[in-house]
This record gives C-alpha cells, structure tokens and sequence, in this order.
C-alpha cells in the first residue's frame, strides 16, 4: 500500500471514530486493531498485539501519577482554594486586582489540578461572578482565567511537561527546568497587561475597597491540646492590620512554595530523579496538609482556617489521581501501539521524506509543526493532540526533530505552549466554550474570543521570543548538564 | 430478568469499584516507597532492588484493571462537539451506536487478549527484567479488562435506554 493510502487508512480511522464521540484511547485501540492487521503480520499480528501494550507502559511515566497525586491531595483539602483567599486579602491597591489575583490563582491552582479545562471551569464559576458583582467588564475577567493554564503547562510540577519529555524518552527534568523562564516571561505579561489596560481605563475593572472589616480585629492565638486551651495571647497593636493581612499569605503560600523548591530544587541540585522528586514533592504535599491540620485543631489563630485533612481527603485524593491517570495511560498505550503500526505501513517514513523533499528550514518545519497543533487544539485536548502528532514530530531517529537537527528541549517547550494556546484558538479552542458554558451571565461566543485575545496575543509574542532566542528555554536546563 | 440484571450490574460496579481502588492503593504504596527507596541509597543502606520493575508492572496493572471503572465515571476524554450538535434524538442514536461499538471492539480485543495468554503460558515466556512474573499474567490482565470494558459497554447501552425511556437527557446522563 502507497504510504499516503496507509496515512489516510491510519489518520482517517482515529479522526473518524474520535468525531463520533468514542474515547479517544479506545479510537487508537481501533485504528491499531486495523493497523496490525494490514501492516503487521494479519492475525499473528494481533496476537502479539496485547505484549505491544505491556511493552509500552514504562516506569517514566509514573511521576505523572504523583504529580496528579500531590495536586489533588492539596485540591481535596481545600488548601488551594485557602492559598487563592490568602493571596486575596494580600493584594489590596493594584489596578485590575481581582484579575490579578485570578492569574497568581489561578497558576497555583492548574498547576495543582494538572488540568486548565478543570481549572477555567473551577474558577470560572468561582471568581468569575465576584468579578463581575464588582463591575469588572467581561473583556478583563474572563481573559486571565483562561489564559493562566499556559503558565501552568510550563511551571514544575506540570505533569504533562512529564509526559511529553517521558514520551519523546528525554530528559524530564530538563524539560521542567526548561520551562520556568518562559512561564515567568509570560506571567509578567499578563501582569502588565492587566496593570496597564486597567490603568488607562478604569472602567474595565472599577477599584472598590475590598472588605478589610476582618483584617481590623486582634490577632488571637491560642494552643489547644487534648480539648484544654494552654495558651492564650492576643495582639491589638497597631501593626494588626498588617499581621491579619500577612499571616495568611505566610501560612498558606509558604507552604505551596516549599512543594515548590522540593520538587524544582530535588531535580536542579541532581538530588532526585523525576520520579523520586514527584514522590517527594507527594510527600511534602501530606507534610503542608499536615501543617495546616494543626491550624485547625491545635493551634488557633484568628483569619486562619487551617484544613481537613483525614484519610477520606486522601482517600478521595488517591481515586481522583487514578481517574485521570488511568484516562492518560490508556492513551499512552493506545497510541504507541499506533505509531508503531504507523511506521510499520511506511506512513511515518512516506511523509517525513516528502516533507524533506520540500527543501524547508528547521525554523519552517518548526513553525509547521505549531501550526498543525494549533490546528488539532480546536478539536481536542492537550494528551490527544499530543500522542497523534509525536510520531512525526519526535519519536525516534526518523522524526522531523531528529531529521532536521532541532533542539528537542526548546522545541518540547514551544509545543507546549502552543498546545495551549490551541485551546485559546477560535473558532473551536475547548476553553472558550468551557468558559462561556460556566459563565454567570449571558456571554456570546465573540465576547469569550475578545477577552482571551490579548492573551492569545502574549502567549504568541512568547512563543516568538522563544523562537529568536531559543535560549530563553535552553539556557537554564543548560546548567543541569 | 430486570432485577437479575440489576444484581448483576451492583455486583459488577462493586468489582470495578475494587479494582480501581487496588490501583489507587498502588500508586499510594510507591509515591512512598520512591522516596524510602531514596534515602536508603544516599546512605548507602541499600536499596530496594525490585521497586523500579515493581512500579512499571503496578502502572500497566493499574491502568488496565482501572480503566473500566474510569469509564464508568465518564472520565475517559472524549470529543463530543458531533453529539453537542445533534438533536436529542439523533445523540442518543449515535450513543448507542457507540456503546454497541466499543463493546464489539472490546470484545475482539478481548479474544486476542486470551489468544496472548494461552501463547504466552504454553511458552512459559518471561520479560527481559530482574523482577520476573510470567508474561501470561499480564496477557491475562489484558483480557480482563477488555471483558469488564465490554461489560460496562453493553451496561452502558442498557442505561441509555432506560434514559430514553424516561425522557431524560441521554448525552448528559450516560455520557463517557
């Protein structure tokens, strides 16, 4: 069979039983079904089909799972939703402050929900009505809550930066590393926008006094062992005002930031593997919970809620962590068997030499290949578009990567974040549509599409900074090396 | 029959249940292990030869024997926009279709799973791995959780209908 009729046969069978609405794991299970009978071995084939999918799964995708873990572990106790309040009260006289908050929320929260769908939907609904029972206008409170998700697909821990580096079997911590100065470059970009279009109109997010009626009170602290209080101290001084603002922000965030450094610092300083600093970033995940408990019944401070943590959070932690890893693995098995049929047909290789034939520049294929994401992110999420795509882009010796010599941690990097901006993308981009079925009030289409634009926009001058200066990207994980 | 098949289906809910719950109790088990695993090499007290290996077979474990239940819950990924655009009637033909479909490939898969398993045990194969558990094993995990996908297919169908029958949203309701 020509290699464009077994593309077409491969790609069509996918795309085809994925529109209809099966899951997409089961889609590839299907086209693989098709695939090893055609092109390896017919029936004997599909016998030693099932081995291909023992073979697939591989001790490098377990920090996926304990990332999940250590995020959900934080969402079931509340202590993200706590941090999201903390850095409320903190952020007081900043234009836009509310769109400001959503952004440093909304970055800790998708990077623990290991999910921007889930986090656009969350937030959506939780802090887009306050915004909006403010006066802000919908073109600068629902732009940052979407948009936040390409930070968190950058920032350690992002699971899915695991599974890509896991896949393409580079180093993950170097592609974690990697991405730190991107996701910093555009956090401060949606900073600024918000700051200074909120500036030069202040109607778009009217400033009000945020309710500071409880930051007035003492501070109270008391120390309650076995049901008797032991001790008893309060503060009514002057500098009150500023310890009710402080503390919580101290007691919640500080906490959040150390999972951070265990985790970033683990793989930086060459302490831990990728797997052994997620397991210690899980760890260390119990270890803040644990903390917080003993804000809830021991050590009583006023403005402090502390947090629920007993074995039905982590009970509860553990079967999310299976959902959503489970979903991810059976893909992953899906779709390697996939492109193993793929190469098998002569597809991966008919295509890559008609792409060399066309006498491109690296940068051209590059861009070429965020194209085709951009494309594929209307129709599907992150995992999906990723497993088609990787094949061609850069399984193995005979990938477009490998082919045209491309820096496989930059271009990791700049997958990443157009995978996410694909989402963004009108007409079809999923996160539109999540954040325009979660809206409290009556949004078009065309007004979701205007609010994220600017933020598309700044996610586009990244992804072209990272293009000019790949070592934006590159030079960090340079110095794990 | 219409109760025996209700028993059927909470005995068959409760097994999936058990099973994804033996999975999450895994990935519990090593995201503590790794780390014990870590100390004990930094201070050079050993270390535990067999976690590596362990975990890889606890991931492929985990995710066959959890994917049944993860469809029950609706949480594999799907693209839905052809079923958002039909009217009720039509995305409730087309779920149909879906389900009769994916009980039918689970079930071919499921055939070849048990073909695999015969193979391997009547060769008594092993993995090229330290930690050694007969590949038939794992071939037989494979048609396992093909067989439960079929099953939960084909339960599926049959709430689709009862759904249809009261009127209510089909897509929402038995959606993946």
């Amino acid at each position: 069979m020509e290699w464009y009729l077994a593309l077409a046969l491969m790609l069509g069978t996918v795309c085809s039983i994925m529109f209809l609405g099966l899951p997409v794991a089961l889609a590839f299970f299907s086209a693989n079904v098709l695939g090893t009978y055609l092109f390896i071995s017919g029936d004997i084939g599909l016998v030693m089909m099932p081995m291909e999918f023992n073979n697939a799964i591989k001790y490098t995708f377990a920090p996926i799972a304990m990332f999940l873990l250590m995020g959900e572990i934080l969402l079931q106790t509340g202590v993200a939703f706590k941090a999201i309040g903390a850095i409320d009260r903190l952020i007081s006289r900043v234009p836009g402050r509310l769109s400001v908050v959503s952004i440093i929320g909304g970055t800790i929260f998708s990077s623990l929900s290991g999910s921007t769908i889930a986090n656009t939907a969350i937030l959506g609904s939780v802090l887009l009505p306050e915004m909006i029972k403010r006066g802000y206008k919908p073109a600068i409170a629902m732009g940052p809550i979407m948009a936040v998700g390409g930070i968190a697909m950058l920032i350690p821990p992002s699971a899915l930066a695991v599974l890509l580096a896991s896949l393409a079997e580079q180093s993950v911590a170097q592609l974690l590393i990697a991405g730190i100065v991107p996701g910093i470059l555009m956090a401060i970009g949606f900073f600024a926008y918000v700051i200074v279009r909120c500036t030069l109109n202040p109607s778009l997010a009217p400033s009000y006094a945020p309710d500071e009626s409880g930051l007035d009170q003492p501070v109270a602290i008391s120390i309650n062992v076995a049901g008797k209080t032991r001790l008893n101290w309060s503060y009514s001084g002057r500098h009150r005002k500023r310890i009710n603002r402080v503390l919580p922000f101290l007691l919640y965030i500080l906490p959040l930031f150390i999972i951070f450094v265990v985790v970033v610092g683990s793989i930086l300083f060459k302490i831990a593997s990728p797997s052994e600093s997620a397991a210690l970033g899980v760890l260390s995940a119990l270890g803040a919970c644990y903390f917080f408990k003993i804000f809830k019944n021991i050590i009583r401070i006023t403005g402090i809620d502390g947090a629920d943590f007993t074995f039905r959070e982590i009970r509860k932690a553990l079967m999310e962590t299976t959902k959503i890893n489970t979903m991810i693995l059976f893909i992953i098995a899906g779709s390697l068997v996939f492109s193993q049929a793929l190469a098998n047909s002569g597809a991966t290789n008919g295509l890559l030499q008609q792409v060399m034939a066309m006498d491109l520049t690296p940068l051209m294929v590059v861009i070429m290949m965020m194209l085709v994401l951009l494309f594929l992110g209307a129709f599907m999420d992150q995992v999906s578009m990723l497993l088609l795509t990787l094949p061609f882009f850069l399984f193995g010796s005979s990938s477009l990567q490998a082919m045209f010599n491309i820096d496989v941690i930059w271009l990791m990097v700049l997958m990443l974040i157009t995978m996410e901006i694909s989402l963004l993308t009108p007409p079809f981009g999923l996160l539109l549509y999540v954040m325009k079925g979660v809206a409290p009030f009556d949004v078009t289409l065309g007004q979701v599409v205007a609010s994220a634009m600017p933020f598309i926009l700044i996610e586009l001058l990244v992804l072209a900074l990272l293009i000019a200066v790949p070592e934006v990207a590159t030079w960090l994980p340079g110095l794990l090396k | 029959m219409r109760l025996q098949i209700d028993l059927f289906e909470a005995g068959f809910s409760r097994l999936i249940f058990s099973l994804a719950a033996l999975s999450a109790l895994s990935i519990g088990l090593y995201s503590v292990l790794i780390p014990v695993n870590l100390v004990l090499i930094k201070f050079q007290l050993g270390n535990m030869w067999w976690l590596y290996e362990g975990v890889e077979y606890a991931l492929y474990i985990g995710a066959f024997m959890g994917a049944p239940w993860v469809l029950r819950q609706g949480a594999h990924v799907r693209v839905d926009i052809l079923q958002m655009a039909l009217p009720k009637a039509g995305a409730a033909r087309l779920e149909k279709f879906l389900n009769l479909f994916g009980a039918a490939l689970c079930l071919l898969l499921c055939l070849y799973g048990v073909r695999a398993t015969i193979s391997e045990f009547q060769d008594g194969t092993v993995p090229d791995k330290v930690l050694q558990i007969k590949n038939w094993y794992m071939m037989a995990i494979f048609a396992l959780s093909f067989l439960l996908l079929a099953i939960e297919f084909l339960l599926r169908l049959r709430r689709t209908k009862s759904v249809a029958e009261t009127g209510k949203d089909a897509v929402t309701d038995t959606g993946f």
